[in-house]
C-alpha cells in the first residue's frame, strides 16, 4: 500500500521535475515554470477569485454528472433488458454519440438561454449516451441464474434491484463514472466559456485575451489537484470496497 | 384440499410439447423425489412449481389457492438450484439474510434466523466469509440454509447436490434430512440418481416420454434417513429395475398398463 503511494507520487513528481527543467532551458513567457505557476496560483487563492471561479464549477461538474449518471444508468438498464425499445431507442443512441459537443451547447445556450440550466443540460447531454452504452452492456451480461434465485423467493423489486441487479453492473458504473468526470469537467469548461460569466471556463478565456499563461497553467493546475483528489479518496476507495469480494 | 396439487394439461417451448398431462397430489410434509432421463422435464416442472414460468396450461395450487405470485408471501417456499446461486458480492450470512429480508422490515421485533440456519448446517466459522473463498461443498450448505430460512411449506431442489464427491454430497444429504425432519416441509426433490431418490423420498416419481409425462409413482416403504449405499437401498434399487429394466431411460416397461408412453426415447 505505502509503496504504491510512493510511485504515484514520484511519478507525478517527475513530471513536474521534467516541465520545470523545459522551462529553465527554453527560458521564455510562453513557458512559465512549476515555481511561477504555484506562485500564481496561491496569488489568486489569497484573494479569493481561484476557490470562487473553482467552486462554481465544481457546482456544474457535479449537477451534470449526477443527472448524466442517473438518466444514463435508467436508460441503459432499461435498453439492456427490452430488446424492443433497444431496437426503438438505439438509433437515437448512435446520434446522441456522435453529435458534437459544441452543437449541444451552442443549441442549448439559443433555446433556453444563457443560463445555468442550459448549461449544466448541455453537459448533461453530451454525457448520457456514453453512461448509455456503457451500462446497456452490463445489463445485457447480467446473470439470469442469479435473478432467477430473486424471483423464486419472491424478493421485492427493490431488493432485487439493490441486492441482485446492481452489484453486476458496478464494475461498468465505476468505468462509466470515471470516463464522465473526465469528459464533464472538459465539457463545462467550454459551456463556461461560451455562455457564463464565471466559473475557470470564463476565468481561462480571459486570461487567454490577456495572453496570461501563468495564470491559465495556475488554473489547470488547481482542476487537475482537485480531480486527482477525487480519484485517490472517493474512487479508488469505492472501487475497492465494491471489489472486496473478488479476493 | 391440503397439500400441492399440480395439474398441468401441457407445457410448450417454441410450439414444442415438453411436459404433457401431469397430475400430481403431494401432502404437507411429503418428500417426494422426481427422476427420469435428462430431457425428462423434471427441472421445467419444478420452475413452473417456482413460479419460474408462468407460460403454461394447467393449475398449481397449494391448499387449494393458486401458488402465490411473485412479490407475495415470500415464506412458504424454498429453493435450491444445481448450482449455489449465491451472490457473490454478499457475505455468507448475507446470502441468506437476503431472501428474509422482507419479513425483517416488516416485523419489529424480528430476530434473523440466518445466523442459527449456518451454525446448523455447519458454518459456525463462514458467517462473515464470500462465497468465492468457500469449497463447492461449503457453497451448498450456504444455499441449504437459504432455502430453509423461511420454514418453508414448500421447498423446491433441482439436483441440488450434483457433481460433489460422496462423503460431501452424503454430509449434505443428512443435513437436509436433518432440516426437513424440524420443520416439516413437503419437498419436491429432483435427481437422475435412482439411489439418492430412494434414500431420501417417501414417494419416487419416475418421468419420461415425450411429450413427459409420470410414468410411475413408487412408493418407498422403508423408514427415512437411509443410507445411500445401504443394502436397503441397493436392494428397492434391483427390485424396481428388476420389473423395469428401461425406468431410467423414461420407458415404463410392457408389462405395465401404459402402452401409449412406450414409443420411441431412447
Amino acid at each position: 500500500m505505502k509503496w504504491r503511494w510512493l510511485i504515484r507520487t514520484a511519478s507525478l513528481a517527475g513530471l513536474v521535475l521534467i516541465w520545470q527543467l523545459v522551462a529553465l532551458i527554453a527560458a521564455s513567457d510562453l513557458l512559465p515554470t512549476p515555481l511561477a505557476v504555484l506562485a500564481s496560483l496561491a496569488t489568486h487563492t489569497a484573494s479569493g477569485e481561484l476557490p470562487f471561479h473553482l467552486s462554481v464549477t465544481l457546482a456544474r461538474v457535479a449537477v451534470a454528472f449526477f443527472m448524466a449518471m442517473a438518466i444514463g444508468t435508467a436508460i441503459g438498464i432499461i435498453m439492456g433488458r427490452y430488446k424492443q425499445l433497444d431496437l426503438v431507442f438505439d438509433g437515437a443512441l448512435v446520434l446522441g454519440l456522435n453529435i458534437p459537443a459544441l452543437v449541444t451547447i451552442i443549441l442549448c445556450y439559443l433555446w433556453f438561454g444563457l443560463t445555468d440550466v442550459a448549461a449544466v443540460l448541455a453537459v448533461a447531454l453530451n454525457k448520457i449516451p456514453t453512461v448509455v452504452v456503457m451500462v446497456r452492456e452490463g445489463a445485457r451480461a447480467v446473470d439470469p441464474k442469479l435473478l432467477a434465485v430473486a424471483q423464486a423467493y419472491r424478493l421485492p423489486r427493490l431488493t432485487t434491484l439493490r441486492r441482485v441487479f446492481l452489484p453486476q453492473l458496478y464494475p461498468y458504473l465505476m468505468a462509466s463514472a470515471r470516463n464522465g468526470l473526465a469528459l464533464i469537467w472538459k465539457i463545462v469548461l467550454v459551456v463556461e466559456l461560451l455562455g457564463r460569466s464565471n466559473g475557470v471556463g470564463f476565468q481561462l478565456h480571459l486570461y487567454y485575451q490577456f495572453f496570461d499563461i501563468t495564470s491559465i497553467l495556475a488554473y489547470t493546475l488547481a482542476f487537475a489537484g482537485i480531480v486527482l483528489l477525487v480519484e485517490a479518496f472517493i474512487m479508488r476507495p469505492m472501487d475497492n470496497r465494491l471489489n472486496r469480494w473478488r479476493s | 384440499m391440503s397439500g400441492l396439487r399440480i395439474a398441468i394439461r401441457e407445457k410448450r417451448f417454441d410450439g414444442e410439447a415438453v411436459l404433457g398431462e401431469i397430475d400430481i397430489t403431494a401432502a404437507p410434509g411429503e418428500f417426494i423425489a422426481l427422476v427420469g432421463p435428462s430431457g425428462a422435464g423434471k427441472s421445467t416442472l419444478l420452475s413452473l412449481v417456482a413460479g419460474l414460468d408462468a407460460h403454461y396450461d394447467g393449475t398449481i395450487t397449494w391448499d387449494g389457492a393458486p401458488l402465490s405470485p411473485p412479490g407475495q408471501s415470500p415464506e412458504h417456499m424454498g429453493l435450491m438450484f444445481q448450482e449455489p446461486r449465491l451472490m457473490p458480492w454478499l457475505t455468507a450470512l448475507d446470502n441468506v439474510r437476503l431472501v428474509e429480508a422482507e419479513r425483517a422490515a416488516r416485523e419489529s421485533g424480528f430476530e434473523s434466523r440466518a445466523a442459527a440456519l449456518l451454525d446448523e448446517v455447519g458454518l459456525e466459522a463462514a458467517h462473515q466469509v464470500w462465497p468465492n473463498q468457500l469449497s463447492g461443498g461449503m457453497q451448498r450448505r450456504v444455499a441449504l440454509a437459504r432455502a430453509f430460512v423461511n420454514e418453508p411449506r414448500l421447498l423446491l431442489m433441482d439436483e441440488p447436490f450434483v457433481s460433489l464427491d460422496m462423503p460431501t454430497g452424503n454430509r449434505l444429504r443428512r443435513s437436509l434430512l436433518a432440516l426437513c425432519e424440524r420443520q416439516r416441509p413437503l419437498v419436491l426433490f429432483v435427481t437422475h440418481d435412482l439411489r439418492e431418490a430412494l434414500a431420501m423420498a417417501d414417494r419416487v416419481l419416475f418421468m419420461g416420454g415425450a411429450p413427459a409425462r409420470v410414468l410411475l409413482d413408487h412408493p418407498v416403504d422403508t423408514a427415512r434417513g437411509r443410507d445411500l449405499e445401504s443394502a436397503d437401498v441397493a436392494a428397492a434399487q434391483q427390485s424396481l429395475l428388476a420389473r423395469h429394466p428401461q425406468l431410467l431411460s423414461g420407458i415404463l416397461g410392457a408389462d405395465a398398463n401404459q402402452d401409449e408412453n412406450n414409443e420411441e426415447q431412447a
